[in-house]
């Protein structure tokens, strides 16, 4: 393994995350050993992405640098709160097998820690675990590779849950790189509820795979509330096949930075996605949503909407970008990004993109920036509204429609109880 | 309940009232006619408390408070309502939620409890009846995708769950076909009481057959430059506003 000295040209934060390694748990068996290694050496190369990069161009990590990066310690007893379902549930990106349910599952419904998949399952996970070719922070997650959760639904119908909890001590900020292997398949139709929470300063690190193969639906609900002190960056990669679905709704409203990432892939004919993202920031909170869709197939279908209201000094990025393959022919692709600024002090830089290399596509994209209606702020007020409440009347109505189409499915109602919380938070002028 | 006294208010540095005096008792309907760009919707903003008129001159007692000294939203809480010539869409906010929000808002202002879903859900229903206005319409979007008709229609209900005692009514008959102007006339004039009062604005004299005025006045170059009686609507309906426009110019 290389040593610290043979790379000086890493930043702080990429030398400790490099570092650390060598102190973190290993001997496994010899492929994972091997595919560890390989990330590090990736991430050794490259360190954490910085805004030289395109994709980075709006969102600095560099912030890291003057955190005292460690490896988790020993998980204290946390509490998840009560489980409505099968979940697995996660301490600074540890699992904790107390809090979890994951027995008396429905037929067909695997769900378990990745450590416990690596020994039962090595060949179903290696195929999902040694791609390359997905950034610095996926080859750092990979590097870590120890815990996370693996859920393999074949043909059945369930609910399952993903809770995230973690906090740090002040002093240090623990480094964490949860991986997680989602596996849809025999027509299933699953609901995955995700959830981020936590307290003070850390820096998770998330790689999520999912395959939707043939015929099934995934319905993928996150809720992004980090602590306020909190860095997140979150790349999920998605594979749909066809006639597949993957539909997925998203809150976010907490992380100091969160870097929430999607890469889909439209792999079979008739395959779909639908992305329903809200962010809201006030404070100094950073908010990124990129996400690339590739239109691999014929007759392919995505639709994008994020919608996200600004406060204080936060600042949001949005880039968006649908790339339809030759030959891709019959696609169909929509992305639209709305944000309304709420204060003079916050930002957001937003890139829709088109890629389109076939013939006869059907492809649109928009976005819009804006402040609060007059008209409707001095109707609501000339209603007996209070102006803060009419403000955040207003924001809900804008934002929470993007959850329209995903209501009736559990963990939705959560999400607009979520946003709901944020928006109490403007009442009071937080 | 209501005195305007020498009213001048500008928008954009421009000057559109320009010494303005109204006069109105409890249980009076006045009726404001005018030209076009007399300054009848400048009056209904500045009265409603709405950003961006700036009043240069004049006083406005309500109820023996400064009504000017008031935001809009405490101008509600007290009372006043002004019902949209223009009624804004909302999108996401569903009609009952927006219903909700605004009776209880005013009724927190003056320090009463909220009243909860399943009574407000009954005591909106008995208002809806009279306006032809379905449950299915409450659970849209505040005015979204609403024809005029049904616009207009929606004003009345919330004048009719606020119960304000001073109502301003801006156009409230313009883009109404004939039973549309019915169903709203003979609503809001269902809502008269002894102990509130009406400002009727309005160009035409049609709404007036319903919500039978008072005292009406016309307004022009930004002044009441003639009162009258009832007659004064017909007057006007026949012979049009050639007069007060030549001289207010």
């Amino acid at each position: 393994m290389s040593t610290v000295q043979t790379l000086p040209k890493l930043s702080p934060a990429s030398r400790a995350l490099f570092a650390m390694r060598g102190n973190a748990p290993d001997g496994d068996s010899d492929w994972l050993a091997g595919l560890r290694a390989e990330g590090l050496a990736r991430f050794g190369q490259a360190g954490l992405p910085t805004p030289k990069l395109e994709d980075w161009k709006y969102t600095d990590l560099k912030a890291l640098n003057s955190a005292n990066l460690v490896l988790p310690g020993e998980a204290s007893a946390v509490d998840f709160g009560a489980a409505a379902g099968p979940r697995l549930c996660f301490a600074d990106g540890r699992y904790m097998a107390a809090a979890s349910i994951a027995d008396d599952l429905p037929k067909g419904v695997s769900l378990l820690p990745l450590a416990q998949a690596l020994v039962d399952m090595p060949d179903v996970l290696r195929a999902h675990l040694e791609a390359a070719d997905a950034g610095a922070l996926a080859d750092l997650n990979t590097a870590y590779l120890q815990d996370g959760a693996v859920i393999i639904v074949d043909g059945a119908e369930v609910t399952l849950a993903l809770d995230f909890l973690a906090s740090g001590s002040g002093e240090q900020m623990p480094a964490f790189h949860p991986r997680n292997i989602v596996i849809i398949q025999g027509g299933a139709q699953v609901t995955l509820l995700e959830s981020h929470a936590g307290a003070d300063a850390y820096f998770a690190n998330h790689v999520t795979s999912i395959a939707v193969e043939d015929g099934a639906r995934l319905n993928h609900i996150k809720a992004f509330n980090d602590s306020s002190d909190a860095f997140n960056t979150s790349l999920t990669r998605v594979r749909i096949g066809a006639d597949g679905y993957y539909g997925s709704a998203i809150l976010d409203t907490g992380g100091k930075l969160l870097r929430n990432e999607m890469r889909i892939e439209l792999a079979g004919e008739g395959a779909e996605t639908s992305l329903a993202g809200a962010y809201l920031a006030r404070g100094g909170r950073h908010a990124d949503h990129t996400t690339r869709i590739d239109h691999l197939t014929a007759n392919t279908t995505s639709r994008q909407i994020f919608r996200g209201a600004l406060d204080g000094k936060a600042r949001a990025v949005f880039q968006g970008n649908i790339v339809v393959a030759e030959g891709a022919d019959g696609s169909d692709g929509r992305l639209a990004n709305n944000t309304i600024m709420l204060s003079e002090g916050c930002e957001i830089d937003t890139k829709p993109q088109l890629e389109i290399y076939a013939d006869e596509v059907k492809c649109a994209h928009g976005s819009t920036v804006g402040e609060l209606d007059d008209d409707a702020m001095f109707y609501l007020r000339s209603r007996g509204v209070p102006e803060a409440q009419a403000r955040a009347m207003l924001v809900e109505g804008f934002v929470a429609t993007v959850f329209d189409e995903f209501d009736g499915l559990e963990g939705v109602e959560k999400l607009r109880d979520g946003l709901a919380d944020w928006l109490a938070g403007l009442e009071q002028g937080a | 309940m209501l005195e305007v006294k020498n009213l001048s208010a500008s928008v954009d540095g421009k000057e559109i009232l320009k010494g303005l005096d109204l006069s109105m008792g409890l249980g009076e309907v006045h009726a404001i006619m005018g030209p076009n760009g007399s300054g009848k919707s400048t009056l209904s903003c500045v009265l409603a408390g709405r950003d961006g008129y700036e009043v240069t001159g004049g006083s406005v007692t309500y109820m023996g408070s400064d009504l000017l000294a008031m935001n809009a939203e405490a101008r509600a809480a007290a009372g006043v309502f002004l019902a949209f010539q223009y009624p804004v869409e909302i999108p996401g906010v569903s009609s009952m939620n927006f219903l909700k929000t605004a009776f209880n808002s005013v009724r927190a202002a003056k320090g009463e409890e909220p009243m909860d879903a399943m009574d407000f859900l009954k005591f909106v229903r008995e208002k809806t009846k009279t306006l032809d206005i379905s449950d299915e319409m409450l659970k849209r979007a505040v005015n979204v995708g609403f024809s005029g008709g049904e616009k207009k229609r929606n004003e009345v209900l919330q004048m009719a769950v606020l119960n304000p005692a001073l109502a301003i009514l801006d156009e409230t008959d313009s883009g109404l076909d004939v039973d549309a102007l019915r169903i709203v006339g003979d609503g809001v004039a269902g809502l008269r009481t002894p102990n509130n009062s009406m400002l009727v604005i309005t160009h035409y004299q049609r709404l007036l057959d319903y919500i039978v005025p008072d005292h009406v006045h016309v307004l022009a170059g930004g002044r009441i430059v003639k009162s009258g009686g009832k007659e004064l609507a017909l007057e006007l309906e026949a012979n049009g506003y050639a007069e007060y426009s030549a001289e207010a110019a």
